[in-house]
């Protein structure tokens, strides 16, 4: 038995050397292409502190998957989605309420930093309240910059509900944080 | 003007609406300056949300590396094959390795007996003796002296990431200045990467400041870097902590800042503490020991030009009330978006000089607002305005008094009864005080016919038990008095003062005013009052006015 699965890897690794050459470069692009946003998402996303983890989950479902895949249009709805079912999957598995997770880079002030990160802060952590798939919506739309189309592929829902989330996620928020959201002539860095 | 569109204002910002769509929806916006706002914080929301920050170090790497270390299944018993695959390359490295020396084995042969000779070179006996780590190994590197030295770069360098490790160790702790661009070259091999940080950090030299900053980004090597950071101890190490800090604020980072000191890291500091985030109260902790540098580094965000910063600046000096300020809070004074704030602090600070600055900052109703329940100083330094020669400044310091005065300006307030133009102010001041003594001392004052209307009027505002008989007793001086009474009696929140009211009317049917009067008041309070006065004598007017209460279907429970 043991020799028999031995002998097809041999044979396998013959045959398709060509073939995982071509499908490893493609992998390298995509994650060349894809690995930052996929990242950003993961953080707000998935449960704090696993950004890292869950884009290493994903890449490594992708890589897995990669020989399946053909069409390279899809390609970023098809990783977002993997993100989306691994993300579920671990709050799933953990029914865990996901605490803030403050990181992210800085413009040079820090001082402004400091104050503009804590109505950041604050801002994800009512994300972090809205329901599920408000959440997902909202986060796939400003994080990863989406179409509706395309979210709607990755949650699996029709483009009207995209649509419906995205009102109700963002009228929640601009109603929750007001005149804070007010553009401020430096707020976008 | 069209139904406001807020619910296509997403899709709109989205770039989601079709093109004539989008040009109504953009037409509601220029005339509607509400959907316009909407829209605009809809962008702003946008904006806090967008990514910003990069990929951690090294995670792309690690990504890239992934077809090496994760063969792409094509079929289950494929996968079995691979682990199989696994298992054998496992296996027959761990023969292998049997058959090998391991690593530090001989060494401590060597190390303990190092006269025996054996066929090794002297490098290759000194890196046993490294990795080998017991007292005699190092007492044999102890005698090597400075000549350690050169076969310790060597070994620095050496394919074995044990020994390797150990000279990088080796160099940091012997403090030699040339061992700096070793160290930092080792940065780059990931398996000495570690002990490279610890040991430039050991190794305490300023230089290395530059080469551990990129490691403080890295989740993995960041407290390790850190903690270098703070033996370094120098300012340029400060500094890469503070820009740290701001990045990515932390417990670990903060006690770093409060423990490597200096004007950088008590600037970062007190910007923590401004922020009131999540690390505020940690920030602010830390950073109390070194108030004397504190202080003026949260004057200088408060000085700053972002409106937000300054007020949690602001906010954190008022607290902390440093009487050396007030000479910059005063000047914060004349700018428009700060001076609240600052009059605040110098309110808090409650010397002299603080109030005196205040009010020298003229006559500003918006500073007014600081003077509520500030202390001692503040009182005495306005009662000393009470001198002044201006009127508008005697007027303004009585008003101000009502706002903090205690007992003395209870007694000065009193002395002005004479004074036709500044009395009624006084009176009013005594009515915000409060409290029992500017009761008395109201009453007193009431005994002046022309002040009798405003004492009433103070009497009600002081809100208390004992004004209410002095009220009753006002009352019952003329018409315009009565009046006078029913209204001051309405803001005494007590029962005492609806019993007063309705001994007031005296009627069985209670007249329009006394109705009016009670309908101003806390309805349940009313309600309780007027059944406690079933049983008195004022029975019949207690019963009207319930009933009267009772069929308006008023606020409040029955």
């Amino acid at each position: 038995m043991l020799r028999a699965a031995l002998a097809e890897a041999a044979l396998r690794g013959q045959t398709s050397s060509v073939d995982e050459e071509r499908r490893r470069r493609a992998f390298e692009r995509l994650v060349d292409q894809h690995a930052a946003r996929v990242h950003a998402l993961a953080r707000r996303l998935g449960p704090a502190g696993e950004a890292d983890d869950l884009v290493q989950e994903t890449f490594i479902r992708a890589w897995r998957g990669l020989a399946r895949f053909r069409r390279d249009a899809e390609v970023s709805t098809w990783l977002y989605r993997i993100l989306l079912n691994a993300c579920r999957d671990r709050f799933r598995r953990r029914a865990l309420k996901l605490p803030e997770t403050p990181e992210r880079s800085t413009p040079q002030d820090p001082a402004r930093a400091v104050a503009q990160r804590e109505l950041v802060d604050r801002v994800f952590l009512a994300v972090e309240e809205l329901p599920p798939r408000q959440r997902e919506a909202i986060l796939l739309r400003t994080r990863a910059a989406l179409s509706y189309a395309e979210i709607a592929t990755v949650m699996g829902v029709r483009v009207g509900s995209v649509k419906s989330h995205l009102v109700a996620a963002r009228r929640a928020l601009v109603a929750r944080f007001g005149a804070e959201l007010d553009p401020r002539t430096e707020a976008a860095e | 003007m069209s139904a406001h569109p807020v619910m296509r204002l997403p899709a709109l910002l989205d770039g989601e609406l079709a093109p004539a769509e989008a040009a109504e929806v953009n037409a509601h916006l220029d005339a509607c300056d509400g959907c316009r706002r909407e829209a605009e914080r809809m962008q702003g929301l946008d904006l806090l949300l967008a990514p910003r920050e990069e990929l951690p170090l090294g995670l792309r790497t690690r990504l890239r590396e992934i077809p090496t270390q994760h063969r792409a299944p094509v079929a289950v018993r494929f996968r079995w094959a691979a682990a199989a695959v696994v298992l054998m390359a496992v296996g027959a490295a761990l023969l292998w390795n049997r058959g090998q020396p391991a690593v530090d084995s001989p060494t401590r042969d060597v190390a303990s007996t190092p006269d025996v000779p054996a066929p090794i070179s002297a490098q290759e006996r000194m890196e046993r003796a490294l990795v080998a780590g017991t007292v005699e190994a190092d007492a044999y590197l102890d005698e090597l002296g400075e000549t350690i030295l050169e076969p310790l770069y060597v070994a620095s360098a050496s394919k074995d990431d044990a020994v390797a490790r150990a000279a990088l160790r080796r160099l940091g702790a012997l403090g030699v200045r040339d061992a700096l661009p070793v160290l930092r070259r080792s940065l780059d091999r990931e398996a000495l990467r570690r002990t490279a940080i610890a040991s430039l950090g050991v190794l305490g030299d300023p230089r290395a400041v530059p080469a551990l900053r990129p490691f403080l980004a890295d989740r993995a090597t960041a407290t390790l870097a850190i903690q270098s950071l703070v033996r370094i101890g120098e300012e340029r190490a400060a500094q890469a902590l503070a820009d740290h800090a701001a990045r990515e604020p932390g417990a670990v980072v903060i006690d770093a800042l409060g423990a490597v000191g200096g004007e950088p890291a008590a600037r970062a500091l007190a910007n923590m503490a401004a922020s009131g985030g999540r690390f505020a109260a940690r920030a602010r902790l830390v950073a109390q020991e070194s108030e004397a540098v504190l202080v003026p580094a949260l004057l200088d965000v408060a000085d700053g030009r972002d409106e937000h910063d300054a007020s949690r600046a602001l906010a954190l000096l008022e607290r902390l009330a440093p009487e050396d300020a007030v000479r910059r809070l005063a000047v914060m004074l004349e700018r428009s978006t700060q001076r609240v704030g600052a009059a605040r602090v110098l309110a808090r600070i409650d010397s002299a000089d603080a109030v005196a600055a205040v009010l020298r900052a003229g006559h500003a109703e918006d500073l007014d607002v600081v003077f509520d329940g500030a202390g001692p100083g503040a009182e005495a330094q306005l009662i000393e305005e009470l001198d002044a020669r201006d009127w508008r400044r005697r007027t303004r310091a009585i008003e101000l008094l009502g706002r903090c005065g205690g007992a003395r300006a209870v007694a000065r307030l009193a002395e002005l009864r004479g004074d036709r133009a500044l009395a009624p102010h006084a009176v009013e001041a005594l009515g915000r005080i409060g409290g029992a003594d500017a009761v008395r001392t109201l009453a007193e004052l009431g005994t002046e016919r022309r002040l009798a209307a405003e004492v009433v009027a103070a009497l009600g505002a002081t809100g208390r038990a004992e004004a209410v008989p002095e009220i009753l007793a006002l009352a019952k001086r003329s018409r315009r008095l009565h009046r006078a009474a029913l209204d001051a009696l309405t803001h005494i929140p007590l029962p005492e003062a609806v019993t007063a009211i309705v001994t007031l009317d005296g009627g069985r049917h209670l007249r329009a005013p006394t109705n009016h009067a009670l309908r101003q008041m806390d309805a349940t309070l009313v309600k309780r009052a007027l059944i406690a006065m079933l049983d008195t004598e004022n029975a019949a007017g207690a019963r009207h006015a319930l009933s009267k209460l009772t069929r308006r279907g008023s606020r409040g429970a029955p």
